[in-house]
């Protein structure tokens, strides 16, 4: 069961509606798609969705690392060695996560497809069959954000997600929301390092009555050391997002008490592999996590949503809505092993081996991004 | 599928010979084997050494943990959902890490067999194709210390453990002799079971310093963890943990602390293979290696322990997996593969599906309890 090739696409797809958070506004999504054969003829699929202005790595880039500098000390290597994979990984290329998430989630659809089981048979089994979903409301006018989640309460959603990047305007969005959704229903604010310590923790003190569930990434991601003053200065659980990104990361954050809880994100952290060791940590330290969503299309969300369901320290709302914004798929809509209802993201007890999810090789040409064609 | 029963055989195995370490002596094995079997057919084992002086729990009450309260919770679930396995097993019983080791153990033993890979493969894969290991001395004469030292060497044991932790003065003479005997070359790791106190061991300790020993092992009480911090600051001989880290909380412990550099894992200790793997990935997080022990186990325990040894990373020093040799006899084929075999000290990783061992159910009836 040993590599034997791999291939990289890139793709453009259109979300619904133009999205806005702290750092940028797009109207598209980029997706790099990269398929793994074995020896034995099983493809495994993976992607990652480029978020260049938080976390470097544009989708060319992530081609070229894997085609150049993966590629070569993969291939012939066994696809269950996934620790060797990613010394081999590790020890060509230093950080850029996403390009090894991109690889991650191929090899962990082989083994899971090789060894004919879901992949959450391979990650400790299935805790749950639904995953509670937040809605991620972008930034907006207090009132049209609230408007947008009277449409997504009506149609299930408990738990919502507001981006914020202004103090005021994240303040009045919150309770333009919570009037809307009175205590029915979960709100957290996710600044994305917008606020200095001291403006975050002004901030949180005058959102404590709306209640919010959490306050996600208040500071700097490299503050760990103010995200703990924010900690220790309000009432509202923190979740640590941009500031863990690797395994290092969550035990400086477990040491410095810098948060209650980790957002997960299998694209951020290179992978499920590095994913699950961060679960690791947050449950010896008795932190709790939540899978995070770099908005993939339903390949990503697919992994991530094995993660969820296999991880016991996932207990709240996850972001896991990426397909939804999106305009269209490039997966096959039959044999899906996924269903959006209700607020949840199901998994059906039809979902097949590996990820559960079959690319459709038509739309992979419809939408793919010519890399050598001119602008 | 589903596990449909789990039986237990209560077993004591003689030695070869008399054990001595700084906690007790030790001249016939007790074990605690299960076999769990499934509605497909595939059934699986698992098996921990007992010592009741290092965990609470006896052979008698672990197995009735297994038969009363595990298995009722346990039948008509998948052993595939490992960490449900272990919830149910944990709002069951606060503790008996040594039961739910061997529960665990045979789950993953099911699991290898079922999507018919090695439990290697399951965990990490095989980051390592065989595990180098120590061989150990206990509290003896400097003579026979030394005399069995040199013998291990020759027969390629690259790294040597000394139980000390009784007497300072006898601890610092026996190493003394040993290194003269062996030469600067093979590592000498020394590991007290919490025979020493802060003070004394530091003092110790740098009595020992120029005779280069790799490692202390579990120099102070298991419940000093400032006393370990101590010592880890107080002299250049790095510190294990091996008694002290018995849940996740500990290792979170030794790691705010900076108490250690290594952390010794034994799979009955910390309740099986699931859990293994979480704390070594936590010690790697923090930078911290890791060695896998043991309990004196027979070959389905060794094997397990081989397996985690062999695809985690930071098991990078060498482990303490020879309990199968102290044995008269083992429960375990010997296939004539090299499999569980130790050959100039490296310990080699059975490579059939599962645990890859097969168990002789006649011997585990010949020594039931």
């Amino acid at each position: 069961m040993r590599i034997k090739n791999i291939q990289v696409d890139i793709v453009k797809i259109p979300f619904r509606k133009p999205f806005t958070m702290a750092m940028w506004t797009s109207k598209e999504k980029i997706h790099v798609v990269a398929r793994i054969t074995s020896e034995d003829g099983i493809v495994g699929i993976g992607e990652s969705v480029p978020l260049v202005a938080e976390f470097g790595e544009p989708a060319k880039g992530i081609k070229e690392i894997i085609e150049q500098y993966f590629a070569p000390v993969l291939i012939g290597v066994e696809i269950f060695d996934i620790e060797e994979i990613y010394r081999r990984m590790n020890a060509a290329v230093k950080f850029h996560w996403f390009a090894k998430s991109t690889i991650d989630f191929a090899i962990y659809d082989l083994m899971g497809k090789t060894a004919n089981v879901p992949l959450y048979s391979l990650l400790g089994g299935l805790n749950n069959d639904k995953i509670l979903l937040n809605w991620v409301i972008g930034i907006q006018e207090p009132e049209n954000a609230a408007k947008e989640a009277e449409y997504y309460f009506n149609k299930g959603y408990r738990s919502f997600k507001l981006k914020a990047r202004e103090s005021d305007r994240a303040i009045n969005t919150l309770r333009e929301v919570r009037a809307i959704v009175k205590d029915k229903a979960k709100i957290r604010v996710d600044a994305n390092q917008s606020w200095s310590v001291s403006e975050a923790i002004q901030t949180i003190n005058k959102m404590e009555k709306f209640e919010p569930e959490l306050i996600e990434q208040p500071v700097s991601y490299w503050n760990l050391e103010g995200m703990a003053q924010v900690r220790n200065a309000t009432n509202i659980p923190i979740m640590a997002d941009e500031g863990v990104v690797t395994i290092n990361d969550a035990i400086r954050a477990v040491r410095l008490g810098a948060a209650d809880i980790i957002n997960l994100k299998i694209a951020k952290s290179a992978g499920i592999f590095y994913s699950r060791k961060i679960a690791d940590i947050a449950e010896g330290a008795g932190l709790e996590c939540i899978i995070g969503s770099m908005l993939e299309g339903w390949i990503g969300t697919a992994a991530s949503a094995h993660l969820a369901v296999s991880c016991k320290s996932v207990k709240k709302g996850c972001d896991l809505v990426g397909p939804l914004l999106h305009s269209d798929q490039i997966v096959k809509k039959e044999n899906f092993g996924f269903k959006y209802e209700e607020g949840y993201l199901k998994l059906l007890p039809t979902i097949q081996s590996g990820l559960g999810v079959e690319i459709d090789p038509l739309k992979l040409i419809q939408y793919q991004e010519k890399v050598n064609e001119n602008n | 599928m589903k596990i449909t029963s789990i039986k237990t055989f209560p077993v004591g195995i003689p030695l070869k010979f008399n054990y001595r370490i700084s906690l007790t002596d030790i001249v016939f094995k007790k074990h605690l084997v299960v076999k769990m079997e499934t509605d497909e057919g595939v059934f699986g084992y698992g098996e921990v050494g007992v010592l009741p002086t290092e965990i609470g729990g006896t052979l008698e009450s672990l197995a009735s943990a297994v038969d009363y309260y595990f298995l009722p919770v346990l039948k008509g679930i998948n052993p595939f959902d490992i960490e449900d396995i272990h919830e149910r097993m944990n709002k069951s019983i606060y503790g008996f890490h040594f039961a739910k080791a061997a529960i665990d153990i045979a789950c993953y033993d099911i699991m290898g067999k079922v999507l018919n890979l090695p439990v290697h493969k399951l965990i990490g894969g095989a980051y390592r194709e065989k595990v180098p290991v120590t061989w150990c001395l206990g509290i003896e004469s400097i003579e026979q210390n030394v005399s069995e030292a040199v013998q291990a060497v020759g027969d390629g044991y690259r790294a040597i453990k000394v139980k000390v932790g009784q007497d300072a003065d006898y601890d610092v003479e026996r190493i003394k002799a040993i290194r003269e005997a062996i030469g600067s070359k093979p590592k000498i790791r020394i590991d007290a079971n919490q025979g020493y106190n802060p003070k004394e061991a530091i003092k110790t300790l740098k009595r020992m310093e120029k005779l280069d020993i790799q490692c202390v092992e579990q120099p102070v009480n298991k419940l000093d963890i400032k006393g370990l911090a101590e010592v880890q600051q107080g002299t250049s001989i790095p510190v294990m943990t091996d008694e002290a880290v018995y849940s996740y909380k500990d290792l979170i412990r030794v790691i705010e602390l900076n108490a250690a550099s290594i952390i010794n894992i034994k799979l009955a200790r910390v309740g099986g293979i699931m859990r293994a793997k979480k704390i070594a990935h936590i010690a790697e997080a923090a930078g911290l290696s890791c060695v896998l022990g043991c309990m004196l186990e027979i070959g389905i325990g060794i094997a397990a322990a081989a397996h985690v040894a062999a695809s985690t990373p930071n098991v990078d020093l060498e482990s303490d997996l020879i309990g199968h040799l102290y044995h008269k006899e083992d429960v375990i084929e010997d296939s004539g593969v090299k499999m569980l075999n130790i050959e100039e000290g490296d310990l080699y990783l059975p490579q059939e599906p599962g645990l890859g061992v097969s168990v002789k159910e006649g011997i585990l009836e010949k020594y039931r309890i």
